[in-house]
């Protein structure tokens, strides 16, 4: 099966439940860096609303949007037939913040791996609007395209360290991106450090090149 | 003896264990507010229209509309189901609500609970497997903290006295409802 048509995560690695556990982060602090300075921040977290990342940001004066697109109907769409989509059409739908609403941080986790060429090209146009020169996003990617994710759900635990815990919803297809592909696809957005984790995540810290 | 009654709702709201047998019985929700302080929609009632008031809310019926009770406490049972924008003290929702919340105080989404709009409270406390789909916009509340900002509240209500007993405690009252009529959005 060739990545870049996508690839249903491996059955066997999803089977085997583990359990939640918290993993700390090296990026984070650079994150939330300007958390609780003052300044009113507006986050835009991808999936669902959970007691870790509410938490975390009842801390700071704030404003948090929880956009689940993991569950969106056109995640299933994608898989079940991506040609006929107008995809940057879908995303653009799909973000109907108020006008003029930027985002000082973006959340991805691991949504982006869920994305295939032409859909991270749209989902990163559809974007666009919605950031500055100043936001930086967060995600994770995968150190070889041959790595399999498993099929896990993400928050935050603390100003340093994420949550994690198998998602329940039936697992995405999977379309792994190399680094110098995610590079090209995300467009006006840059890798500006990288970690690679024990189980072959590379954990993002991407910023605007605008 | 208020705080008393409060902290008891209080301890009402947060224990999340299910229903007794006599609340069965009895018809009343899960949740224990003390009768005479707290107005109940029960599961059979449908109201369209706007709900105002002076007392705590449960509402596990079904409400359109909108639901100001600015000083109190909602509570949305799990039977509630809400087309509606509500303002409260604090709102707790087990069943669901598609609208806009302002909680003057927190706002709880329980673990079966469902919320489809925009939040706007000092504090958003989400059980494990609650359900919101919007935007919070969260301040956190500084009286809760630390006692310092009272000392920035003795001009408007009471000028000629010093700060103390419980002079503070009304400005503080009025300083979170004059914050309500500028949120908005």
């Amino acid at each position: 099966m060739h990545a870049a048509q996508g690839a249903v995560v491996d059955a066997a690695l999803q089977a085997a439940s583990q359990p939640a556990f918290n993993q700390p982060s090296k990026l984070f602090p650079q994150l939330f860096r300007n958390c609780g300075e003052g300044e009113r921040i507006t986050v835009l977290n991808i999936g669902k609303a959970t007691p870790g990342t509410g938490d975390y940001f009842s801390q700071f004066a704030c404003k948090v949007h929880f956009k689940d697109l993991y569950s969106d109907p056109v995640m299933r769409l994608l898989e079940s037939s991506d040609e006929d989509l107008d995809l940057k059409l879908e995303f653009s739908a799909l973000f109907d913040f108020a006008a003029g609403s930027k985002f000082d941080v973006c959340l991805f986790w691991d949504f982006l791996n869920f994305l295939n060429a032409p859909a991270l090209r749209a989902f990163s146009a559809a974007l666009r609007p919605y950031i500055h020169h100043g936001t930086r996003c967060h995600g994770f990617g995968v150190h070889n395209v041959g790595t399999r994710l498993r099929n896990q759900q993400f928050s935050i635990a603390s100003a340093d360290g994420f949550h994690v815990r198998d998602r329940q919803e039936p697992p995405l297809r999977f379309y792994p991106h190399a680094q110098t592909e995610l590079y090209e696809l995300l467009g006006h957005l840059d890798i500006d450090h990288g970690i690679l984790l024990p189980d072959g995540k590379v954990e993002f810290l991407l910023k605007t090149v605008f | 003896m208020f705080d008393k009654h409060k902290s008891d709702r209080q301890e009402g709201h947060q224990s999340n264990s299910p229903e007794s047998a006599k609340d069965r019985a009895t018809g009343e929700t899960s949740a224990s507010f003390k009768p005479g302080k707290t107005g109940t929609i029960g599961p059979g009632i449908t109201i369209i229209g706007d709900i105002s008031g002076d007392e705590n809310l449960i509402i596990e019926g079904t409400v359109e509309g909108r639901i100001d009770l600015g000083t109190h406490e909602v509570t949305i049972g799990k039977t509630g189901r809400l087309k509606a924008d509500v303002v409260a003290k604090s709102v707790r929702i087990d069943g669901s609500l598609e609208g806009d919340i302002i909680g003057n105080d927190r706002v709880l989404i329980s673990r079966r609970g469902t919320v489809e709009g925009n939040i706007v409270a000092p504090r958003l406390i989400l059980e494990d497997g609650a359900i919101f789909r919007g935007s919070v916009e969260m301040t956190p509340s500084p009286p809760e903290k630390k006692e310092a900002p009272r000392s920035v509240q003795k001009p408007p209500v009471a000028p000629s006295e010093p700060l103390k007993t419980t002079k503070p405690v009304a400005v503080d009252h009025g300083r979170k409802e004059a914050g309500f009529a500028t949120k908005g959005g």
